[in-house]
């Protein structure tokens, strides 16, 4: 049995190839060069599916070419580790996962070349359990865990449900910058910058919390995943120029 | 949104139970014998005795407590005078140093109640007067606080008029509206103090500019949020103050709950999550100023919830 | 040719369960907001009317 420090060594690995193929370095099919070079494949599947929709940042953001292989990859993360139910009954987590898978899927439907989109694809459900805000807390905890959601090229039911809560998630950053709490606050720097390229009016500047989050909040290939999609979400231009 | 009714409940509690235990146990906050206007320790007594007169004085002013509270009130009141020799220790404290604000803070909530001391009030008058007292370099909050002081007392109106409270209000930490993410504990404490003497205690919620309030009205959930996640109650109860004071009050019932919950029977609450000292004396040195807090949050809030 | 030609592999209850719980990690329990530090004490100037007491010294923690 793969062990849970297996998935998160191997989730790192992965992260670390992203970077740098958003940061220019590195060759095509990187994903599928991450499982074929894995000794643990059942781990490096684990780690595209836990990236998820972030696998495919270097071409979202930055052009690189999203390979037939890469794209069988994700295929076979999705396959090897099903997603939850996640109908009104399943848990909040459950549900979050879902929409994790459902972003990823989008994509590999977009850009995958194997026509029938995943199972995963459709979105699973209104999104209405985040429509209440309320609790902004527990709420941003949620919406730090979607945080992969956050990037140009996405759009559905949280997206719809984060435009309408600008305040809540600068409250959910500023409480987690507060607590010292850096992961959760880089995630949700995130979400206010994707909000801030989409043009929503914002309660807070992004910029100078997220330089403070990037001082502070540690040196994790995964923090610094979220931190360089959002860099790229606020210098980049509206929308339109940055979609492939 | 106004004062919801479970805050007015706990704010009712709250101070009623705060003013009790002030006056209960006012004898252990009493100046030592043979004080005079020279004070080694000014924090040790003379400090917490002019907070209880705040607290009475802002409880007799909103009169929305019990009529056992408000004679309670009172008695306190005339405690604390008796304490300062019916103002000749402040007086003389004032006459010492011309420069120091504090005799004037000190006196200005015994103004609010009609107490008043004819000496020190023209002492006063004059020294509202000097460029040399306007012209010391306060802290921006600290100004407010002598500004507001001046403001009770009446000195305001003096030829030359009242302080430019939108640039007093300006030169201070919140005045900024400074990234809410940055704050830390001593620069909460200098944002609340804001807030208090630009409305008054609460008497005047307007005398925020609008874009301060609405700054608050943004920052303020996640500030009492996490001071209550540590328990650093003192601070919280000051944030409570904060959210009655403005001009739509922000008072949400779980975090007033939370504290009318927290107050021991006596009314003591204590000011952070550590163990309370079975010890009567530490017991006042440790929480009298959270008590205080108390009472002006549960004074505060149950006047705004009458509409006052 | 690349990835897709192995064999198919699909994880134990465990071992999604693993990874379902590294896509949601919770927030912090242990949080660590500004608390009074020793550094304050020389900003509480004397006389500030209900002003704090004196951070305590810090607790052994």
């Amino acid at each position: 049995m793969t062990t849970r420090a297996d998935f998160a060594a191997a989730t790192d690995e992965l992260a670390n190839r992203v970077l740098g193929a958003l940061r220019g370095a590195g060759g095509t099919a990187l994903v599928a060069r991450h499982i074929d070079s894995a000794p643990d494949t059942l781990a490096a599947l684990a780690a595209v599916r836990v990236l998820g929709a972030d696998t495919f940042s270097p071409h979202l953001l930055a052009g690189t070419p999203f390979h037939a292989d890469d794209a069988a990859a994700v295929a076979r993360s999705l396959d090897a580790f099903p997603t939850p139910a996640a109908g009104p009954s399943a848990r909040p987590e459950e549900r979050t996962v879902a929409w994790r898978d459902w972003a990823t899927a989008q994509l590999l439907a977009r850009f995958g070349e194997n026509g029938a989109p995943p199972a995963a694809a459709e979105p699973p459900g209104a999104a209405d359990d985040l429509a209440d805000t309320t609790d902004w807390q527990g709420w941003s905890v949620r919406m730090a865990q979607l945080a992969t959601l956050a990037t140009p090229g996405l759009d559905g039911p949280v997206h719809e449900t984060a435009r309408r809560a600008a305040l809540p998630l600068a409250r959910g950053v500023t409480r987690s910058v507060l607590r010292r709490d850096f992961p959760t606050a880089v995630r949700l720097v995130r979400w206010l910058a994707w909000l801030g390229h989409e043009g929503v009016d914002l309660p807070l500047d992004p910029a100078p919390v997220h330089e403070h989050v990037r001082l502070l909040g540690g040196a994790s290939p995964r923090t610094a995943l979220d931190l360089a999609v959002t860099d790229h979400l606020l210098t980049a231009r509206p929308p339109e120029a940055v979609r492939t | 949104m106004t004062v919801p009714e479970p805050v007015a409940a706990a704010a009712r509690s709250m101070a009623d139970r705060a003013l009790s235990w002030l006056h209960a146990n006012r004898a252990l906050g009493a100046l030592p014998p043979g004080t005079t206007e020279e004070l080694a320790d000014p924090d040790s007594v003379y400090k917490p005795l002019g907070e209880t007169t705040l607290a009475a004085s802002l409880l007799l002013r909103d009169g929305v407590a019990g009529p056992g509270q408000l004679a309670a009130a009172q008695s306190l009141m005339d405690f604390t005078w008796d304490q300062f020799r019916q103002g000749d220790m402040l007086y003389e404290r004032q006459l010492r140093h011309t420069l120091m604000t504090d005799p004037l803070e000190v006196y200005a909530p015994f103004v609010r109640c009609g107490y008043r001391h004819a000496d020190l009030d023209r002492l006063l008058a004059h020294r509202a007067r000097l460029r040399s007292v306007d012209g010391v370099e306060l802290l921006p909050n600290r100004r407010l606080a002598a500004a507001n002081a001046a403001r009770v007392v009446g000195l305001d109106r003096e030829p030359g008029g009242g302080p430019d409270w939108d640039a007093l209000a300006r030169a201070t930490w919140l005045g900024a509206r400074p990234e809410p993410w940055a704050i830390n504990w001593i620069t909460a404490y200098a944002m609340t103090h804001t807030v208090f003497h630009l409305t008054d205690w609460g008497r005047l919620p307007h005398g925020m500019p609008p874009d301060l309030t609405a700054y608050v009205r943004t920052w303020l959930p996640v500030w009492i949020d996490i001071w209550r996640e540590v328990q650093q109650w003192d601070l919280v109860v000051e944030l409570l103050i904060v959210g009655a004071s403005l001009d739509e009050p922000y008072c949400r019932p779980e975090d007033w709950e939370a504290v009318a919950a927290l107050q021991h029977e006596d009314g003591l609450v204590p000011r952070d999550g550590d163990p309370v000292d079975d010890d009567p004396r530490e017991r006042f040195t440790d929480h009298q100023h959270t008590v205080v807090v108390t009472a002006v949050a549960g004074s505060v809030a149950l006047a705004r919830a009458a509409g006052r | 040719m690349l990835a897709q030609k192995t064999v198919r592999i699909v994880a134990t209850p465990a071992e999604a369960s693993a990874v379902g719980s590294m896509m949601v990690e919770p927030e912090a329990t242990v949080s660590d907001p500004p608390l009074p530090a020793p550094e304050a004490a020389g900003f509480i100037l004397a006389l500030l009317l209900m002003s704090p007491k004196e951070p305590k010294e810090p607790k052994g923690k």
